[in-house]
């Protein structure tokens, strides 16, 4: 039986592509899947993220264990050797048991043999059908054959049989006879595969099947996905930011949200959750790139309810966007052919605004279900149903699956592979490889020039082959490397990254130029020969001076602290044990569950009972209560820490450290028995009715204001399930909420929904205007202003119920280990969306209500994911340090500490036996920011060296 | 002036402003071709003698192209190249060079166009400066 793959992941977005490298980089084999053509699902066309508007999803790459094949864009593609990509596949039936379950794919046909594409592009000139291009939000055009991602290597067509004719223009075209338009979809069966993650995620709502303001005809009404492809600059207008009807530039955009969400009459009972977020951002980016300020978002409530979401919409609204609490009526062409909103606004007045265009802030599809085969046992969803998650929330989710995974490869014994090398450290012995790919480079470079010059003046051989990306080319390849005994190659070819990742088993040193980028159609064979021969000198240059590094290897302390002993403290802990990782939980407190007094819904309570119980019969967990972390040192992997428990101290040595020292409630004051929290009601509503008649719910109290200017993202949740409650308790109870932006995303709009089914009365009110209370005998009269009556008023109540929000731990850890904390507190992650539970310093990790706001459900999550992430570290017993890192010359170095304080990643540090600069090679990611402020030349960066670097300008400038 | 042909190093980080130079050239090189890339991991590891060293070898121009602030693979290797970049830039000046043969700019990855609009302006600009007078006087 075939067991190559532990795992087989389904859906090649952000979340499947996580996934596949949580179970990559602890060494087992990835089986990923697209129906598409190619990897990276939507945030392939996405060049920029909230909340710093750029990408930064290169972050999700290995770190430790790094493959230096596979240093790229992510967005290029996923390149890592454990991780097999098969594009056009669809799971059709999953059998058997986990650890041995048998797979049937649907296999499309993608037209184009991959190994024989040369990206030549003649067969796509020749193609008589033009289609819209979807990648563009259809603002532009294609041909049947086509390459689906533009940024994408390799830059292979495949063809779309849904739009082709099969006429046979371009089999007969193709120069390497790498298109086949006969094939049919196949079945393929892959037996022996530990388990499957179905990462599928979800499809976005089409506004032109339900036409919902008849905008369908009108074309300068687009997407929100469409609208970002506008802005990009590898977009269908290049970037120019013009509008699709007439090409004028835009300036002026209104962003209707909920637009297929939200709305009952389509049976979309739910939140799609981003959508808010995601128009903030394109606000904010248009209003930077063209300078213009009259954007407005058009919303019922603006859903701001990620942690740095409060304020990234503050400085949206400074830029002069306008946020128009409205209800869309209709959406017209103008007399000046601008399309035009007519909408309700908050007080009930009917208005008309026209823009340069209108963008559809449309959510997730509605009716989408998960496939059934996941019922199947070792069948893992990232998510219970097919949904929209922010980015970080959907890295959070992918490891907790992935952690799944994980246990079953190691259960059923899956084979692992690390992928550091040994680089050989012979004298150099160097060769050139330069693919003539198929005509291409014969007819545009001198290519016997090229190999007369180098060999006159380097003596260095060159081979050609005539297609190194083919199988036959590939094996020649390898062939020339074993019989010339090769230590350094410098391979020359249109796309030769691909060659990097396969050649990285090697314990070869290669250089890769890219050779297209010589050839231009406006200039000379000349002018070709020319640069390609300097980019070979600048090569060379570089790896006849790198003198590559012993491979070092550490023990480590298998061992790992969880500081923390509430919902995700307990997650991360029982995750590491049943991976077989020894943990010390250190518990401030003398029990464990956190936050578990303040949780009202049975089956979370049933579900942290069942957890702490596993947790405290673990024999793998020590538990130490009433103590805490008073001191740490050491290096990832090594670190020890002082333990203070009641006067006595005790040291404890571990891989990785995990803060999971959560938060809770807000702090909040009443004397009044009729004045309650959200929290405590929800508690005493488990127990007893309430007798009050009149309810007053009073939202966002002292939050989402300074100095707690953040959404605590769980109150509005719990006030509607407290109102239902006391509803279905005593229908005749009046319940008015005041609020100011019902944070019910995801499914918990359909509480939103039932609370106003069942006659809770929601009224608005704006931040700067919070509803005066007076107090009297016999209870409170509240004073705020009405939007729909346009007038003050006055309510009535006898219970007065404030939603308080949470507040991360006061504990100094953030000094203690050195991190970095927001405004408010909260421990910072490194990269809010693709590194959410990394803190920046290599082997602490960050998870729970310590990081941010979060339900029981979802701290649990992350806590698993911060164990997922530690896992890294702690799964092997010895750690291989990555190439290219730095070193310290001791001979050389002043001491001045200057790389100290310049490292990134706080990869160094001096030690205090001698008091010499140590460079951590575990954190070290090899930057070079500690080499170039380096006043001695004594760093040097492995791969980077300065001769080389020297050599490599002067060869360019030769 | 037209017959000098300026020569001109581009040093680049391989995260974003090699990847935009990389989509703006899949096919085919569409920047001028005195301009040579130098690829390195990024901006953060750019040393000043780096640039000096182009200077002195000849160079009429050096380019350097990182990722947008708060996009930098190794977090802010780019803001700490910001800081040395302008201060060669003063050191270059005393020693006569204009300071506009040194520039700095963040490209991201998805950026192939700008990529090339960058090149060829400053390729153009380098050409009307022609050839660095300093240089031929220059013995360090
Ligand atoms: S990685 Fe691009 S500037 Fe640092």
């Amino acid at each position: 039986m075939d067991r190559k793959f532990s795992t087989l992941v389904a859906g090649a977005g952000i979340s499947g592509v996580r996934a596949a490298l949580d179970l990559a980089e602890l060494g087992y084999r990835v089986l990923l899947i697209d129906k598409k053509a190619s990897a990276g699902g939507i945030l392939s066309q996405l060049d920029y993220q909230f909340p710093n508007d750029h990408c930064g999803m290169c972050r999700t790459l290995p770190m430790i264990d790094r493959n230096n094949g596979a240093q790229f864009c992510l967005r290029k593609g996923i390149f890592h050797k454990n991780i097999t990509f098969m594009p056009g596949c669809e799971i059709e039936t999953v059998k058997g048991t986990p650890g041995n379950l048998s797979i049937s794919l649907k296999r499309s046909p993608l037209g184009v043999d991959p190994e024989k594409c040369t990206g030549c592009l003649s067969c796509e000139s020749v193609c008589p059908v033009t289609v819209k291009e979807d990648f563009n939000g259809n603002l532009s055009q294609r041909k049947a054959i086509y390459l689906p991602v533009p940024h994408n290597i390799p830059n292979k067509r495949v063809i779309d049989f849904e739009s082709c004719t099969k006429c046979g223009e371009c089999v007969s075209e193709c120069p390497t006879n790498a298109i086949d338009i006969t094939k049919d979809v196949g079945i393929e069966t892959i037996d022996g595969i530990g388990s499957v993650i179905l990462a599928t995620g979800t499809e976005l709502y089409n506004p032109d099947g339900v036409d919902l303001y008849n905008t369908s005809k009108i074309k300068d009404v687009v997407t929100a996905t469409a609208f970002e492809r506008i802005m990009s600059s590898s977009g269908p207008y290049k970037g120019k930011i013009q509008r699709p009807s007439d090409g004028k530039e835009i300036k002026k955009v209104a962003f209707i949200q909920c637009v297929g969400s939200r709305n009952l009459m389509i049976g979309a009972d739910y939140c799609s959750s981003v959508c808010c977020m995601f128009a903030l951002k394109e606000a904010a980016l248009l209003a930077e790139k063209t300078k213009s300020s009259d954007s407005a978002i058009f919303c019922m409530d603006l859903r701001t309810f990620s942690r740095d979401g409060e304020r990234y919409k503050e400085r949206v609204k400074e830029k002069g966007v306008r946020f128009i609490r409205s209800r869309i009526h209709s959406v017209e062409k103008d007399d000046s052919g601008n399309p035009s909103i007519s909408y309700v606004d908050a007080d009930g007045k009917q208005k008309s605004e026209s823009f340069d265009l209108v963008v559809l802030s449309t959510g997730k599809s509605q009716n989408l279900t998960h496939p059934s085969f996941i019922e199947n046992e070792g069948v893992f969803g990232i998510s219970e149903t097919p949904d929209f998650k922010e980015i970080s929330d959907s890295m959070i989710n992918s490891s907790f699956a992935s952690s799944k995974a994980i246990q079953i490869a190691k259960e059923y014994d899956y084979e692992t592979k690390k992928s550091s090398t040994q680089i050989n450290d012979d004298d150099p012995k160097l060769h050139i490889i330069l693919c003539s790919c198929g005509n291409l480079f014969k007819e545009n470079v001198d290519l016997t020039k090229i190999t007369e010059d180098i060999s006159r003046i380097y003596g260095i051989g060159i081979t050609t082959i005539d297609q190194a990306c083919s199988l036959e080319g590939w094996s020649e390849l390898k062939s020339i490397i074993d019989e010339k005994g090769v230590n350094r190659l410098i391979i020359g070819a249109c796309n030769p990254q691909i060659f990097s990742t396969k050649l990285s088993d090697n314990s070869l040193l290669t250089e890769i130029i890219t050779l297209a980028e010589h050839i231009s159609d406006t200039e000379s064979v000349d002018e070709a020969t020319k640069s390609i021969l300097s980019e070979i000198a600048s090569s060379i240059g570089r790896l006849k001076k790198y003198t590559p590094q012993k491979v070092r290897s550490m023990n480590i302390s298998k061992r790992a602290l969880v500081l923390g002993g509430g919902i995700s403290g307990l997650s991360s802990a029982k995750t590491l044990s049943d991976s077989g990782v020894p943990v010390t939980i250190v518990e401030k407190s003398d029990k464990l569950g956190g936050n578990l007094p303040f949780i009202s819904d049975e089956t979370v309570i049933k579900s942290i009972k069942n957890l702490i119980e596993k947790v405290s019969s673990d024999s793998n967990i020590d538990i130490l209560f009433n103590s805490e972390l008073s001191s740490h040192k050491g290096v990832p992997g090594k670190f020890e820490s002082v333990i203070s428990k009641e006067n006595t101290e005790l040291i404890v040595q571990t891989g990785s450290i995990i803060v999971a020292t959560g938060g809770g409630k807000a702090s909040f004051d009443d004397e009044n028995e009729r004045v309650k929290t959200t929290f405590d009601l929800s508690i005493e509503l488990m127990e007893k009715k309430v007798d009050a008649k009149n309810i007053v719910m009073m939202q966002c109290k002292d939050s989402r204001v300074e100095p707690f200017n953040y959404c605590s993202r769980i109150c509005c949740g719990k006030a509607l399930d407290n109102a239902i409650k006391i509803k279905e308790q005593n229908p005749d109870a009046k319940i008015t909420m005041f609020y100011r932006d019902i944070m019910a995303y995801g499914d918990i709009e359909k509480k939103y929904t039932e609370a106003r089914r069942r006659g809770v009365i929601f009224k608005r009110f704006e931040k700067e205007k919070y509803p005066e209370v007076i107090s009297n005998d016999n209870g409170f009269t509240i004073k705020a202003f009405d939007f729909i009556l346009n007038e003050d008023i006055e309510i009535k109540a006898d219970l007065l119920v404030y939603s308080t929000g949470v507040a991360p731990q006061v504990d100094n850890l953030e000094k203690t280990l050195k991190l970095k904390t927001t405004v408010d507190g909260f421990i910072k992650e490194v990269d809010f969306k693709f590194r959410p539970v990394d803190t920046g310093k290599e082997g602490i990790f960050i998870c729970g209500l310590r990081r941010n706001p979060a339900n029981a459900s979802e701290a649990e999550k992350e806590g698993v994911s911060a164990a997922q992430r530690a896992l890294r570290l702690l799964n092997s017993e010895i750690l291989i340090s990555s190439g290219q890192v730095a070193h310290v010359r001791h001979s050389i170095c002043s001491r001045c500490n200057a790389c100290v304080t310049a490292c990134p990643y706080t990869a160094r540090f001096v030690s205090v036996e001698d008091r010499k600069v140590y460079v951590d090679d575990i954190s070290c990611q090899g930057c070079g920011t500690c080499a170039s402020v380096c006043p001695n030349n004594a760093t040097i960066i492995e791969g980077f060296e300065e001769k080389g670097i020297l050599d490599s300008i002067e060869a360019a400038l030769g | 002036m037209s017959e000098h042909k300026p020569k001109i190093v581009a040093l680049v980080c391989n995260w974003c402003t090699y990847t935009a130079a990389d989509l703006a050239g899949t096919s085919r090189r569409d920047y001028p071709s005195e301009i040579r890339l130098v690829r390195l991991m990024c901006t953060g590891m750019i040393d000043s003698k780096y640039i000096l060293k182009a200077f002195l070898e000849g160079a009429d121009g050096v380019f350097i192209g990182g990722c947008h602030p708060g996009d930098c693979h190794y977090i802010d290797g780019n803001l700490k190249a910001v800081k040395r970049i302008e201060a060669i830039g003063i050191m270059l000046e005393q020693f006569g060079f204009e300071k506009e043969r040194l520039k700095l700019e963040w490209i991201g990855a998805s950026e192939g166009p700008e990529f090339q609009e960058n090149m060829q302006e400053f390729a153009k600009k380098i050409g009307d400066m022609g050839k660095v007078q300093t240089a031929d006087r220059m013995i360090l």
